[in-house]
């Protein structure tokens, strides 16, 4: 981000004045890399318009009382730097904002949503949620959704180097409709639901978020439906070859290696 | 539109099946099973045996006709 001062604050005498205009600077670069406190719906409907100028917004509801939000909250703040405003986060009191509670549908905490910035319009699409303070899931979500923050679709050169960085990515990545909270088929519930009860850890790719990655990996792959799963860059298959290897009691040592 | 009898049909005339299977799981979605015996498919990983069925079908696959297959095939 580029901060531009007035062209007068230069020629400005007054040290005061000059000091104060310094200040105003310094807290107003600390505040953009924090998490946002929502005070309001007002406020709370701003920050998603913002989001808009990046990947997305995560939003975790919490309370004062709540043990375990400490633990999201810790490691939430954790990500702040990495993805350095291309990624808001916010945190809003579920006791004392319950307008924004009501609003997007939140009854306990943690509740962790995630929004992924459309393509198309720029506006906040709710994508994921974490119901608890699962640690691990608010992990696998956070790379899935927003990458590292800068491996984003415009940094390679053409689709093809896009496609072998995302199936090539270590360990296990799955190509899937929707995400593991918010399935669109029930073939991607189906497989997410395998890899919970068998404890596989897992990393996933909506391919609703981008048509030109959505038609383009079925080409690079040869593979005609959705999901795909590649474990170190390599194809596994779709839900059918993961069901009957889940069936035959060979999948999870095919997903760990 | 893809019925379940051309379905069969493809199947039949280039896999050789001992057995062929097909119903649909809801013509509505353009959903269909498949359950396919042949000598062909023996000593082959399971990956490349959906990726030949899959490939009879890769038009309508990718044009949306058939929304998915969902396959088993295995040698007798």
């Amino acid at each position: 981000m580029v901060f531009f001062f007035p062209s007068f604050f230069f020629h400005n005498h007054d040290r005061e004045l000059s000091c104060g205009k310094v200040s105003k600077a310094f807290i107003y670069i600390k505040k953009i890399h924090k998490m946002r406190r929502v005070s309001s719906l007002k406020e709370y409907n701003s920050l998603k318009e913002e989001a808009g100028n990046g990947l997305g917004l995560v939003v975790h509801f919490s309370a004062s009382w709540c043990e375990p939000c400490k633990n999201v909250g810790s490691m939430l703040e954790g990500y702040l730097s990495q993805y350095n405003q291309k990624v808001l986060f916010a945190e809003v009191d579920a006791d004392l904002v319950t307008n924004v509670c009501e609003a997007e549908n939140v009854e306990c905490v943690p509740f962790i949503v995630f929004f992924r910035t459309s393509s198309r319009e720029r506006a906040q699409e709710r994508v994921a949620d974490v119901v608890g303070g699962k640690l691990d899931h608010l992990e696998m979500n956070l790379v899935s959704l927003y990458g590292n923050g800068h491996d984003t679709r415009e940094s390679f050169p053409d689709l093809n180097e896009y496609l072998k960085y995302l199936t090539s990515r270590k360990g296990v990545v799955a190509f899937i409709t929707g995400t593991p909270s918010r399935p669109r088929c029930g073939f991607t519930g189906r497989l997410v639901e395998i890899f919970y009860e068998l404890g596989i850890k897992f990393i996933y790719y909506d391919v609703w978020a981008s048509d030109e990655v959505c038609e383009g990996l079925k080409k690079y792959s040869e593979w005609p439906t959705y999901p795909q799963v590649y474990v170190d860059g390599e194809l596994i298959g779709g839900y059918d070859i993961c069901s009957q290897l889940k069936e035959s009691g060979e999948l999870k040592a095919i997903l760990k290696h | 539109m893809v019925v379940v009898a051309e379905i069969e049909a493809r199947i039949r005339s280039n896999l050789e099946p001992t057995s062929c299977e097909v119903t649909a799981i809801s013509e509505e979605d353009r959903k269909y099973s498949v359950a396919i015996v042949s000598h062909i498919f023996e000593g082959m990983p399971l990956l490349k045996r959906h990726r030949m069925v899959n490939d009879l079908f890769k038009e309508e696959l990718l044009s949306g006709d058939i929304h998915a297959l969902t396959i088993v095939a295995n040698p007798p």
